[in-house]
């Protein structure tokens, strides 16, 4: 029975330590923060311009494929894109990759995706395990042209979440620190004609 | 009568003679004494001199030190301040090649920097190329420059409290290629590491 307790106390003692390994809160002073702050919208900057480019149908598939790759790097695993159509109600969900490959294949000879107001509607805000989190608010004018110059355009509003955390890496020999941003799921709030 | 007078007379010179050898040599070591004395006093001027002297170079210092301990005297006085004058040098020698270590390094820095100007034109060019097969071909030529298309490429996003602070590290030819699909260079060149073939095996950029 003494032993029990004592391998109680030992797993108890090991799950504290390993937790707080985890949870690991940084300080940081608000000019640092400002830099994570536009470090994360940075990236979904640069995610606007990557879904234009492969709903862009000129982009080579080559080139649209090498670009899938690296939007899939902005997102964690597992993270859903949300998809909504002024023809049908509700919202359907999608992994990043789909909701990419389907982007890609939508049927219209021409395709201009273009993300506005790219702004926080909730600061990046730390919590327990360390992380900071976010959310990320967007619109989004999506203009379709068939072949036979019908159009389709709607905007929708966007939120993302998004998550920043502290990683290091071994390069050239030193451990480097960086700010690892990954973007979450990217839910659909409002859809209308554009 | 006559004999005994020239007996005695040349027992006085005999005696005057011994006690002037005696009183000489008494007076030589009194001036050798004294000499030391000076010597001694003059050295520890000349180290006290040493120790507080800042406009002379090292290599002058060093010269006047040589020069009192040339003289192997024997005051441990002497020899405390030698050491310490010795010391004090060492100490200035070690700063100065630390300083004239940073400043080639520093050299060094903004000669691979001002090399690296030519890795920014390819990014404005990769950047301004409008073509997607341009841009293509402008990547290829600048992959050159790097050891391989997996370089790493680090951005700085700021640098709070002496510390820098990274965004997730990247490669060089991810980096061409971010540079082509986002169309803007927004980083500047902020260090570069080259290795033995010149080739560049590490780009640091920092947003501007």
């Amino acid at each position: 029975m003494n032993s029990l307790l004592k391998s109680f106390a030992l797993l108890a003692c090991l799950t504290a330590l390993a937790c707080d390994i985890h949870a690991q809160p940084v300080n940081i002073t608000p000019e640092r923060k400002r830099a994570i702050d536009s470090l994360a919208l940075e990236k979904v900057r640069d995610l606007s311009k990557y879904i234009s480019i492969i709903g862009d149908k000129a982009t080579p598939l080559t080139e649209s494929n090498r670009v899938i790759d690296r939007t899939l790097e902005l997102f964690m695993d597992g993270a859903q894109m949300g998809v909504s159509s002024l023809n049908r109600k509700g919202v359907r969900y999608y992994p990043v990759r789909k909701y990419l490959e389907r982007l890609r294949a939508l049927n219209y000879q021409k395709v201009n995706i273009e993300w506005y107001n790219i702004q926080y509607i909730s600061d990046l805000v730390q919590q327990p395990d360390g992380r900071f989190v976010g959310v990320i608010t967007i619109y989004q004018r999506f203009e379709g042209t068939m072949e036979d110059g019908m159009r389709y355009v709607d905007v929708t509003k966007k939120d993302i979440t998004v998550y920043v955390e502290r990683k290091q890496q071994q390069i050239g020999g030193r451990l480097i620190g960086f700010w690892d941003v990954l973007l979450g799921d990217i839910k659909v709030t409002e859809t209308r004609r554009g | 009568m006559q004999r005994f007078c020239w007996i005695l007379f040349i027992g006085l010179v005999a005696l005057g003679g011994v006690t002037s050898c005696k009183s000489k040599k008494k007076i030589a070591e009194q001036q050798a004494a004294e000499a030391k004395a000076r010597r001694i006093s003059q050295a520890k001027s000349e180290l006290q001199a040493l120790l507080n002297d800042e406009s002379r170079s090292i290599e002058e210092r060093e010269q006047a030190l040589a020069r009192i301990k040339g003289q192997n005297i024997d005051d441990p006085e002497v020899q405390a301040l030698i050491r310490q004058v010795e010391q004090k040098l060492a100490a200035e020698k070690a700063r100065r090649a630390e300083e004239e270590r940073r400043k080639a390094e520093e050299e060094r820095r903004k000669a691979e920097v001002a090399k690296a100007m030519t890795i920014q034109d390819y990014f404005r060019d990769i950047v301004g190329s409008g073509n997607t097969e341009i841009a293509n071909r402008r990547i290829q030529e600048a992959l050159q420059l790097f050891a391989s298309p997996d370089t790493p490429v680090l951005i700085v996003i700021g640098t709070f409290n002496g510390e820098k602070d990274y965004d997730r590290p990247t490669t060089i030819s991810k980096y061409l290629n971010y540079l082509k699909d986002q169309k803007k260079a927004p980083h500047r060149i902020i260090n570069v590491k080259r290795n033995a073939a010149g080739k560049i095996e590490e780009l640091e950029l920092e947003k501007q």
